[in-house]
């Protein structure tokens, strides 16, 4: 699984106090070892700086006001970018990074990263690449609260600067060259301090979780993967509803998707009805598991006459080809139980139970690429119409007779429709022609035992 | 068994020429596979889903080289299915996928045809290798 935002900033946090206790135990005993320790420091602050630069940058806030207006705490963190850059100077020192373990450097490398994960999710134009950033940078009270962060960091920083002046002269620095190289950041600490400030409790369900758009896949471990890839695909289902011409085949391959995964989860479900040991089951076989996988098969069905000119985008069709493999080695149908072999049913039951929300976060995504297709450009063969579609319009009646292709009527979109808000639990706009089947499931639903899937 | 399927699906292999025959008879085959995992308990291993799907985006390869060929080709379906036993059903469609296989080998190593089709023909023509032996691998 993908390193998250929160975790970066995290692990910068963690180096910068190492960076000071190491200050204090092993202080740099020559001058060259000084010098390092001084260049990583610079580096810190340019990347606190770089940073807070990406946080504000128009391009990472699709959706706001183009050119953005920044507010009060905005401008100061501005203001005190400019002051960081000013303190550490525009190029690095680092010459020859010393074999000493440097933790302000590694802190540097830390938020650096941070700012390429925000990066993979848009491009320089400001498009989006994901859905997430829209529901991140684009609000201000998330932005307020991750530039608060990294004021308190930089706060931390700069208060090393006065004992780190002292170790570099001690370590055999001249004074003067030490002052001309660590200049007064009392400006900067104020700043600083001014930002952080204005820290709510919108980092935890901002940023925090953010994960890069296009993780890499880890293929290490099987559940791993499977949690990598489902990512990709939650992108690709994303990316779909932002398509001028979206290709049916994609619906096609998300819907067997959906099929896929709650068949497994189903099957793991029926084998291991508490796997947690505890009060929680994974959850309810009968009433959400079975229901959601016919429901993913409505929507197969329904879209399997289809056709539109643009075939399936090869990465959905990879992704979700290598899923169905790894779903069929973690969690196999049938009685045997040769998952366990892989992982702990614990953490195969975690990953399902990820993956059955993915899906519902695709079939949404989906519902939304469906409303988008353009009704020209998709067609069917009119005797693949149901007799129901045809009886009240002769001209539809007609075409299957005689064997035409028709652009798919709106009674299809409308069945189609029906089965992907069933799917995400949502079937108040039934209307079509799998009411049957929807109020069938929704009975089943009701007589079973109980529990809707646990969400996490 | 003869299934309701056994002679519709038997014209359709007979009538089936050139590029327009093998659109038509890969499209016709991807309605009956969904129509098979849609049946109450008949594809609890997935293998027909998945099948579907393959034969699904092998159709809009073969599409892909000519838009214009769905058009000419009047596309089939072999109608409801009546009740019957899943075996049987399976195997009607894994003989009319056959019957396509054959016809589209044929097809993309002819000299004549064009690079174009050779490829998306090749490429529907994978798709459709796997589709019919994980069938053939659930049937049997």
């Amino acid at each position: 699984m993908s390193v998250t935002y929160g975790t970066l900033i995290r692990r910068a946090a963690q180096e910068v106090a190492l960076g000071s206790v190491t200050l204090l135990s092993d202080p740099p005993s020559s001058p060259e070892a000084g010098r390092d320790l001084l260049a990583g420091y610079h580096d810190l602050l340019r990347a606190l700086a770089r940073h807070t630069d990406q946080l504000l940058a128009p391009h990472l806030q699709p959706g706001s006001p183009l050119p953005p207006s920044p507010d009060r705490i905005e401008r100061t963190a501005l203001a005190l970018a400019d002051e960081l850059t000013h303190l550490a100077g525009g190029r690095s020192l680092t010459m020859h990074p010393s074999a000493d373990e440097n933790h302000w450097r590694g802190a540097g490398l830390a938020v650096g990263a941070a700012g390429d994960l925000l990066a993979t999710h848009a491009d320089r134009s400001g498009l989006p690449r994901s859905p997430d950033l829209l529901e991140g940078l684009s609000s201000r009270d998330v932005r307020h609260d991750a530039l608060a962060h990294l004021g308190d960091l930089t706060a931390t920083v700069l208060g090393s600067a006065d004992e780190l002046t002292h170790r570099l002269v001690r370590a055999g620095l001249f004074p003067s060259k030490v002052r001309s190289l660590l200049p007064d950041s009392i400006t900067a600490e104020v700043l600083a301090r001014e930002s952080s400030q204005h820290r709510g409790p919108g980092i935890e369900i901002g940023l925090d979780e953010l994960r890069t758009a296009r993780p890499a896949i880890d293929r290490t471990h099987p559940l791993a993967e499977l949690g990598d890839r489902m990512a990709h695909l939650r992108r690709y289902a994303w990316v779909a509803t932002q398509a001028t011409f979206p290709s049916v085949d994609d619906l096609k391959v998300f819907a067997v998707l959906g099929v896929a995964v709650h068949t497994h989860a189903e099957a793991v479900a029926r084998r291991t009805p508490n796997p947690l040991g505890n009060e929680r089951p994974l959850g309810d076989v009968d009433g959400t598991l079975m229901p959601r996988s016919r429901l993913w098969r409505a929507v197969a069905t329904g879209l399997q006459p289809w056709q539109t000119a643009e075939r399936a985008n090869p990465a959905v069709v990879g992704h979700a080809r290598r899923v169905r493999a790894l779903l069929a080695e973690v969690a196999p149908l049938g009685d045997q139980w040769t998952g366990t072999g892989v992982a702990p049913v614990r953490e195969v039951v975690q990953a399902l139970r990820a993956a059955v929300q993915v899906t519902d976060a695709i079939g949404g995504w989906n519902a939304a690429t469906l409303d988008g297709l353009p009704c020209a450009r998709v067609t069917m063969p009119a005797r693949a119409l149901t007799g129901d579609q045809v009886t009240n319009d002769p001209t539809l009646a007609a075409a299957k007779l005689a064997d035409r292709r028709v652009d798919v009527p709106a009674s299809g979109y409308r069945d189609l429709r029906d089965a992907y808000a069933a799917v995400a639990g949502k079937p108040d706009s039934r209307t079509g022609g799998l009411e049957p089947l929807l109020t069938a499931q929704l009975e089943h639903a009701r007589g079973g035992s109980g529990l809707v899937i646990e969400r996490e | 068994m003869a299934t309701s399927w056994t002679q519709p699906a038997l014209e359709l292999a007979s009538e089936a020429r050139g590029w327009a025959g093998v659109w038509t008879l890969t499209y016709a085959t991807g309605l009956a596979l969904q129509r098979l995992a849609a049946m109450e308990g008949w594809d609890d291993d997935l293998t027909l889903t998945y099948a579907g799907l393959d034969v699904a985006l092998a159709t809009s390869e073969l599409a892909w080289a000519d838009p214009s060929e769905p058009v000419q080709a009047g596309p089939v379906d072999l109608g409801p299915l009546a009740p019957l036993e899943r075996q049987a059903a399976i195997g009607v469609v894994v003989q009319l996928l056959g019957c396509d296989l054959e016809l589209l080998s044929t097809l993309v190593t002819d000299s004549t045809t064009s690079g174009r089709r050779v490829l998306s023909g090749t490429r529907a023509l994978g798709l459709l290798i796997g589709a019919e032996r994980s069938l053939r691998t659930g049937w049997s």
